[in-house]
């Protein structure tokens, strides 16, 4: 009998019987085993360039300062002056709002950079931040979403506010 | 204060919990168990304290949390005694009855050298393999110290609500807010801006230590459940087999919450079967709150903590036929320990993140039904086939696939031994949420193509963690004569 715990005597007969039934168990132990052991021994981890090993000493000596450049939406740090701190804005894209568009990850950059200012991407607020790809997109995208450039940044970005 | 020195708080707090609820417990190999399932029991706490402080005074959130958790640890330590907790951890001369005394491999069995050897062997190379996957996790994490799309977009976003301005925290359940996801679970997000309030700035090291802290955590776990219920070598040379796994690096390096939601299931599911093995009812607690934890993740961890609820009803209810009042005490006790976890799901989905931003929320029942109906089994040879491509026939798995389908066809052979111990469990939840997953591919209506390239790889770490525990166990031992508990 083997017992589980206390209260569960089990019977330990096995299903197979004879050689085959001490044979089978040693066999399908030393495959299993040995081809973990296999697997272990042909893994290997990726290759990693030069760079990387200074970062990682700066990372273990928790030197974040080195790190900033990596912050998600950094570019947008110049905006935020211009923009309150929270509430919401509208957020004008090239493109109207669509799921699924690859351009709207320079939107979620934005939106993490800004947090907890909410942009829009469906515009009805007062003021809203242009980021279209050059001036001549992003008239059209104002007069489609009835807005008018307040101050201009340059390449079709902006500061827009609602027109009545 | 260093990021590194932070990860100790959600530790201690993990620890002082566990303690408490295992106190006098004489479980196998505590401290490797204390090892394993610390860290994330803290951090998980830590991100259901700052919710709560978040709910009751938003204002000062931040201190409120910071304090809570600290003022917790000291609460938890102090009745306990450093000096009882630390004796607690010893092991102990009677340990719980989990399995029965199985030697590793019987083809060493009678030489106790060799199994001496292999046992140090395996240690060793758990530990060089260790070494170096968090060497490789530090240098990917210093070239991307922000993540994945998801930890970057989803996770992180909503935590930088919870820290910059907890009075405006709400703003992350905006109907405004694109692609969002406001009914998404937020124990990563909690976490990740607990550790800045903690910290009192938004560390950029914090994200990737916490996502390390459970990577690792799920190693640890696999060598405590395998090392208690098999063999030390078994433990450690699955804990390594764990770590030359790439999707489940990846995944962590890119900090999605899969890999935590992997190591949620795992926990809960490995810990109620050995509270299963040895009844005792604060062993159901820890898995309740495991598996509450996992429904604090993601939304397939609510699935999961309904689906292995109803299961452990069922067990009980086979196991205790006659008596039915254990029964309930033991399911009690599971649903006490999920009961904060799922109470934090429950507000979110029920008061906050009422919106979704799914195409799927958006159609009628009797849309959902003409899809599931109309092109589902179209879907079926495809899903399978993905399957395939993603398991079996896979590198990446090193073989796990095929490990899984053995120890299927042993378990079959070993029925009986199987259905008293319990160890046909982490086989069924691997069987059962896989289908569950499939099942979904079929009927959603996205473009199937898109989910599979996207999502299936991150669906099978979910019970990945499972089936290596499966694997170990039933193709590793075989006692030969009879033998009692320890």
């Amino acid at each position: 009998m083997v017992y589980i715990n206390e209260m569960q005597p089990v019977n330990q007969t096995p299903h197979v019987s004879g050689s085959f039934a001490r044979f089978l168990p040693r066999t399908v132990n030393f495959l299993f085993y040995g081809s973990v052991f296999f697997m272990i021994a042909t893994a290997e981890l990726p290759s990693v360039s030069g760079p990387l090993f200074l970062l990682r000493k700066e990372f273990l000596a928790g030197h974040e300062k080195v790190f900033q450049f990596q912050t998600t939406g950094l570019p947008f740090a110049a905006i935020q002056p211009f923009l309150p701190g929270k509430g919401s804005v509208g957020f004008i894209m090239d493109r109207p709002y669509t799921p699924g568009d690859p351009s709207l990850e320079q939107f979620y950059a934005a939106q993490g950079y800004l947090a907890p200012l909410i942009l829009n991407l469906r515009p009805s607020e007062r003021y809203a931040f242009v980021y279209c790809s050059s001036n001549t997109i992003a008239e059209q995208r104002l007069r489609e979403t009835n807005y008018r450039m307040l101050r201009t940044f340059g390449d079709g970005k902006g500061l827009a506010e609602k027109m009545p | 204060m260093n990021p590194f020195l932070a990860l100790l708080e959600p530790l201690l707090l993990g620890a002082a919990l566990l303690a408490v609820c295992l106190r006098g417990t004489p479980l196998r190999y505590k401290p490797l168990f204390f090892l394993a399932v610390s860290f994330p029991a803290g951090i998980g706490m830590c991100s259901l304290i700052l919710f709560a402080a978040l709910l009751l005074g938003p204002a000062h959130a931040g201190i409120i949390s910071t304090l809570l958790s600290l003022g917790l640890l000291l609460g938890l330590i102090k009745p306990l005694g450093i000096i009882p907790f630390l004796k607690d951890l010893l092991p102990v001369r009677n340990p719980l009855p989990l399995l029965p005394k199985i030697r590793p491999a019987n083809f060493v069995d009678r030489q106790r050298w060799l199994q001496g050897l292999l046992l140090v062997a395996s240690i060793a190379l758990f530990c060089v393999t260790l070494f170096a996957v968090i060497d490789f996790f530090l240098l990917s994490a210093s070239a991307n110290v922000t993540g994945g799309w998801d930890a970057r977009y989803v996770w992180a976003l909503k935590a930088k609500f919870m820290f910059r301005s907890t009075a405006e925290w709400q703003g992350m359940f905006s109907s405004k807010l694109a692609g969002a996801h406001p009914n998404y679970p937020l124990l990563l997000p909690g976490a990740f801006a607990w550790g800045w309030h903690f910290l009192g700035r938004e560390s950029l090291f914090w994200p990737p230590l916490v996502s390390l802290g459970l990577y690792l955590s799920c190693a640890f776990l696999l060598t405590w459940y395998l090392a208690a219920s098999v063999s030390k070598i078994a433990g450690f040379l699955a804990g390594t087999f764990f770590l030359v796994l790439g999707p489940y690096l990846f995944w962590s390096i890119h900090q999605y919450a899969d890999v935590p939601l992997a190591y949620f299931m795992t926990s809960c599911g490995l810990v109620l079967v050995v509270a299963l093995r040895s009844e005792q009812p604060r062993l159901f607690l820890i898995s309740g709150f495991l598996g509450g934890l996992a429904s604090w993740t993601k939304n397939e961890g609510l699935i999961f903590l309904l689906s292995i609820g109803l299961l452990l009803a069922g067990i009980l209810c086979v196991k205790h036929q006659r008596n039915l009042g254990k029964s309930w005490g033991s399911f009690q006790s599971f649903l006490l320990g999920a009961a904060l976890p799922v109470l934090a799901v429950l507000i979110l989905k029920c008061y906050l993140g009422t919106g979704n931003d799914y195409e799927w929320s958006k159609r009628p029942l009797l849309e959902h039904l003409s899809i599931a109906l109309g092109e589902g089994p179209q879907k079926v040879p495809q899903v399978f086939k993905a399957f395939y491509t993603y398991t079996l026939a896979s590198p990446a798995w090193k073989g796990l696939g095929l490990f899984f389908i053995a120890a299927l066809v042993v378990a079959g052979l070993k029925k009986a031994r199987i259905e008293n111990s319990f160890g046909w469990l982490p086989g069924a939840i691997v069987v059962l949420t896989n289908l569950g997953y499939a099942l979904v591919l079929c009927v959603s209506p996205y473009d199937l193509n898109f989910q599979i390239e996207t999502a299936l790889e991150r669906l099978l770490l979910h019970s990945g963690i499972l089936a290596i525990a499966f694997c170990f166990e039933i193709l590793t031992f075989v006692p030969k004569t009879p033998v009692t508990s320890q």
